[in-house]
């Protein structure tokens, strides 16, 4: 009887390939912060694989990461201040229009705040500007249409609305005598509420 | 009747079935991300996935997987960079599973099997084990199709959770692995 069973036995070993291999420890790995204890021991499959290069800690990118994360911080906050700003000189550059043109007596009782109001914008929305230019790119993006970049779209369009308000607000002011200073009024109305969409729009877009 | 014997002890040594070999991730494979924020979800995709498993004929599965950091699309460059920041992708550019399965085989094709995975997960440097059921089709004997889904947590990762107006994204992170699997010739 012996014979047909090692004939049975050599094909079968001829068929059964070598189990994958499990050979040394796997190259040093960075440091794990919570080693599995109950993992089986692992199989080498690093010879599955080309690995990675060895990395090391570059210190100009941590420090660039560490300010970028800083300035783009400080940038959210003062992005909302300066939403809240524009919001609140819209507000009163409606009531001051109110006053002076929509019958409500021309006490000019708006006009300071708004012009103040105004300016703090101005100010507060410079601030957050610089604000995102200073912050460095440690990890470069790629230039696309996403809504990063309907952002800095938005943004754009609510610099170019600033500064027309700016010389707006001055020529209305300051109109010379034949210029109908109600339609420059409305035009300045008009820029503001379009300059406020544009910088809703900045700011909500984040959040898709 | 003597073949009767040949023929069983030739299945036994072959619980595979046919699907034995070495298998590689093929173009088609994604791993993508689902995570949630206070205000918004956010999902993210790598299509640039690689990996290899080794199928023993006695039902052994042995494979490796991983997806650069960097790879990882979720439609926005400022979130994409930002998630590169927290994960440190310039230092630690790969997040890679690797496992072990017991019992896998496929007798016939097309087929569908459930395979336990017992594997560690590094992501971010930090290694976890992970137990993940993946759904595995062999849609012919060279090729197959996996699905795994499973959570990763990003503190136990010792990722510092991003924020977005000051409110963090919650620490867990949907992961769904979908592979399409090629066989090596023999």
């Amino acid at each position: 009887m012996r014979p047909p069973v090692i004939a049975l036995l050599v094909p079968l070993a001829l068929l059964v390939p070598d189990r994958p291999r499990c050979a040394e420890p796997a190259a040093p790995t960075p440091p794990t912060a919570a080693p599995s204890p109950d993992l089986k021991p692992r199989p080498d499959l690093d010879l599955l694989l080309s690995e990675p290069p060895a990395t090391v800690r570059d210190r100009a990118v941590e420090e660039a990461v560490q300010r970028r994360r800083t300035l783009l911080n400080v940038h959210q906050a003062a992005g909302l201040a300066t939403w809240g700003l524009m919001a609140a000189t819209v507000v009163v550059g409606q009531l001051n229009y109110n006053d002076l043109y929509g019958g409500g007596g021309y006490t000019q009782r708006y006009r300071e705040t708004h012009v103040a109001l105004a300016g703090a914008t101005t100010a507060s929305f410079a601030f957050t500007g610089v604000l995102a230019f200073a912050a460095p790119k440690p990890y470069p993006t790629r230039p696309r249409l996403d809504t990063a970049t309907v952002h800095k779209v938005s943004m754009a369009l609510t610099t170019l609305g600033i500064v027309s308000q700016i010389a707006l607000g001055y020529v209305t002011h300051d109109a010379p005598a034949g210029v109908d200073q109600r339609r420059l009024a409305q035009a300045h109305q008009g820029v503001g509420y379009a300059t406020l969409g544009a910088m809703t729009i900045g700011a909500v877009t984040l959040l898709f | 009747m003597t073949a009767l014997p040949l023929l069983l002890l030739l299945a036994a040594a072959d619980p595979a079935g046919g699907a034995a070999g070495t298998w590689s991730v093929a173009d088609g494979s994604t791993i993508s991300f689902h995570l949630v924020h206070k205000f918004h979800s956010v999902d993210g995709v790598a299509r640039a996935v690689e990996g290899k498993a080794l199928l023993s004929p006695d039902g052994a599965l042995q494979f490796a997987v991983r997806a650069r950091v960097a790879g990882f699309d979720s439609g926005n460059s400022n979130r994409d960079a930002h998630m590169l920041e927290v994960v440190e992708g310039a230092r630690l550019p790969f997040v890679t599973l690797k496992g072990t399965a017991e019992g896998v085989r496929a007798d016939a094709f097309p087929a569908t099997v459930d395979v336990p995975l017992r594997g560690a997960l590094e992501f971010h440097g930090v290694t976890q084990a992970l137990d993940v059921t993946a759904h595995v089709r062999f849609t012919a004997p060279d090729r197959a199709e996996v699905v795994a889904e499973f959570p990763v947590s990003l503190t136990a990762h010792g990722v510092a959770r991003p924020s977005l107006l000051f409110v963090k994204v919650e620490d867990r992170l949907a992961i769904t692995a979908r592979l399409v699997l090629a066989r090596e010739a023999r």
